[in-house]
């Protein structure tokens, strides 16, 4: 997998359409040239050596370590959402009130483990 | 050689214009004149477009204009302007009027019509108390507002916010509410004796939105196109009179033309301005000049006409900050895509406390991209994106401006080389004042805590002023008579917000365009 697709499977949990993909390799080469050396080898071994990506940007971003996988997540929400399919993952169409309560107290209790887990990644790495 | 001519297009400048020609003055309009390089053909709800088409060019666009915010984290702009069809609202400013500044953000405006095609359309009149520290009294906008209203067509009520917004007769009927605004429109309602009691009044907000049909242009369709479409029919911004007048000839407009600064010729002044087509210098003479610029440029042209290089001018901008909060009943609500995605109501927070009036604008979250929250909730990629679909229905946004004396201000000048300098001070937001808006949402049953308030860079309140100021009686360079006449410079008339002293916590532009026509009333009366 490259990192186009490693990043969308972090967050979306699926496979990136290609589109996506490919605006986000191209806005990757066009914008994010400036960044040193360091950030962007801390970045490739972020993404070579940690299966769990999502868990590692989390702490990462609490921590404000490394700068550029956490701006190229950002990145892959912003191109995700362009493409119609990806419309589910945004927008909620139907009432979910009971549930989606459940799920907001879920995702507070899911998010300790998380960045339990990101901190020994952010460690390992 | 023109009679008047004004510089610059938005608020000011037009509304000058729209005066001048009541009074059966044609004057002539010098502008840059940036147009929108893209309108998108959306004919339908945003939200329903979405589901069928991709919005690439329409949401981030080629030129990545749409992640203008990821690249700048620290200095993140209004999102409306980051939207690739509003581009041309800020687009080539820093080249127009290179800045250098310190603990500032400006953002300026070379397009035509100004900022105002990008703006929330608040149009709120100044009272007495609001016009404590100016030369002029409410009485006497109070034609001017009535004339721009009828202009503009103006939504709202005459509700408990009447005697801070002014009576309006011709209003049209507010704007549809929202779930969530309707159901905080109700609580307050219910506890209006103690909210008042505590100096607290929630009302609904004068939009320039029309929500019925006038002169051709159709009502508010809450289609959520606010961020993406520019020109919509039903938002009124400076360009619609201005086409107007341009096609009735009651203006002449040449744009692609930057003025620089002006100089006496005997009887009458030469303006320079310089073509932005092939930089060419373009020569106009007129009788009677009127700087509608902006606060920044207009003072700028004023420092570059004196070749003054040493002068420090104080710039006032109104801080900003915004308090999201949730309604816990409205947590995993179907998203209400049709629901108006600008302001839904006001909040006006008279503290005997902080012994001074803050207005708050209660904003709707359905407009902007969805990408542009993520960085916002605290947990990890999937859950915030989670969080992006089941909260967002629930939340909606105050959005407070802070009013802001000499004192506070910012100070400017200019370089040799044409670039501006501008030094901000440090702001604090007094956190007493940030506890009280938490208990006061909560009283109106929204939820939220002191630490997710968001303070705006300074500069990006975008009410900027104070730079030319007018008095009772002028006696030093840069300060203006309650005319509008620059001290020391004949027939040179400001209009725009470089006028105002101070910038009360309440939007200018509505005082802006009706000072500017009262102004503009002045010259017309002048003889020769």
């Amino acid at each position: 997998m490259d990192e186009a697709e490693k990043i969308y499977k972090a967050i979306f949990k699926n496979e990136i359409p290609p589109l996506v993909k490919q605006r986000f390799l191209k806005a990757s080469e066009e914008l994010f040239s400036d960044y040193s050396k360091k950030n962007i080898e801390e970045y490739k071994r972020a993404l070579s050596k940690i299966s769990d990506l999502e868990a590692l940007e989390f702490a990462a971003r609490r921590k404000s370590r490394i700068p550029l996988l956490i701006i190229k997540f950002r990145l892959m929400v912003y191109m995700a959402e362009t493409v119609p399919e990806n419309s589910r993952f945004f927008i909620n169409r139907k009432d979910k009130k009971f549930t989606g309560k459940l799920s907001v107290l879920w995702i507070g209790m899911k998010a300790v483990w998380k960045y339990i887990k990101g901190l020994f990644l952010l460690r390992m790495l | 050689m023109y009679e008047i001519v004004i510089v610059g297009s938005g608020v000011s400048g037009t509304s000058a214009a729209l005066h001048f020609s009541d009074k059966g003055i044609k004057p002539c309009i010098i502008d840059v004149g940036l147009n929108p390089y893209m309108e998108p053909r959306i004919n339908e709800n945003f939200y329903m477009y979405r589901e069928k088409k991709d919005c690439f060019d329409i949401m981030v666009g080629e030129q990545w204009e749409g992640l203008y915010n990821l690249m700048r984290l620290d200095n993140a702009i209004p999102a409306k302007l980051t939207s690739p069809a509003m581009r041309f609202v800020i687009d080539r400013s820093h080249e127009f009027n290179p800045v250098k500044q310190n603990n500032f953000s400006l953002i300026q405006s070379f397009s035509r019509g100004g900022l105002a095609n990008a703006w929330g359309a608040g149009l709120y009149r100044y009272n007495d108390r609001d016009l404590e520290s100016f030369p002029i009294k409410a009485s006497d906008l109070s034609f001017f507002y009535d004339r721009l209203s009828n202009e503009i067509g103006i939504s709202g009520e005459n509700d408990d916010l009447t005697s801070y917004f002014g009576k309006d007769n011709s209003l049209q009927r507010p704007l549809q509410h929202s779930e969530n605004a309707s159901r905080l429109y109700k609580n307050y309602m219910r506890k209006k004796e103690r909210l008042n009691r505590k100096g607290i009044f929630v009302g609904h907000p004068r939009l320039g939105v029309l929500s019925e049909k006038k002169n051709g242009r159709k009502p508010c369709d809450y289609r959520n196109l606010e961020f993406w479409k520019p020109n919509l029919p039903y938002i009124y911004t400076p360009s619609l009179t201005l086409e107007r007048l341009i096609k009735e000839k009651k203006v002449l407009y040449k744009n692609n033309l930057l003025v620089k600064s002006w100089q006496r010729k005997n009887s009458y002044l030469v303006l320079k301005a310089e073509s932005i087509e092939n930089r060419n210098t373009v020569y106009i003479k007129c009788k009677k000049l009127v700087l509608a610029a902006g606060a920044v440029n207009s003072a700028k042209i004023a420092l570059a006409s004196r070749q003054d290089y040493q002068t420090k001018l104080s710039l006032l901008d109104n801080h900003a900050v915004q308090l999201p909060f949730v309604l816990p009943g409205r947590i995993g609500a179907r998203l209400e895509t049709d629901a108006f995605g600008l302001t839904q109501l006001n909040l006006i927070y008279d503290s005997r406390y902080f012994n001074t009036l803050f207005q708050g604008s209660i904003l709707e979250v359905t407009s902007p991209a969805r990408a542009e929250f993520f960085k916002e909730f605290p947990f990890s990629a999937s859950e915030n994106i989670s969080l992006i679909r089941l909260v967002l229905p629930s939340l909606l946004v105050m959005q407070l401006f802070l009013p802001v004396s000499r004192k506070d201000s910012a100070s400017f000048h200019l370089n040799r080389n044409g670039e501006i300098v501008i030094r901000g001070k440090k702001k604090k937001i007094n956190d007493e004042l940030i506890k009280d808006l938490v208990k006061i949402l909560r009283m109106l049953g929204g939820y939220t805590a002191p630490f997710l308030v968001v303070k705006a860079e300074n500069g990006h309140g975008i009410h900027y002023g104070g730079t030319l100021p007018m008095t009772d009686s002028p006696s030093r360079e840069y300060t203006c008579s309650r005319c509008g006449e620059l001290y020391g410079e004949p027939g040179v008339y400001v209009v725009d917000g470089s006028l105002f002293p101070v910038i009360p916590a309440k939007n200018s532009s509505f005082t802006i365009m009706a000072n500017a026509m009262r102004i503009a009333d002045h010259i017309s009366s002048l003889k020769g």
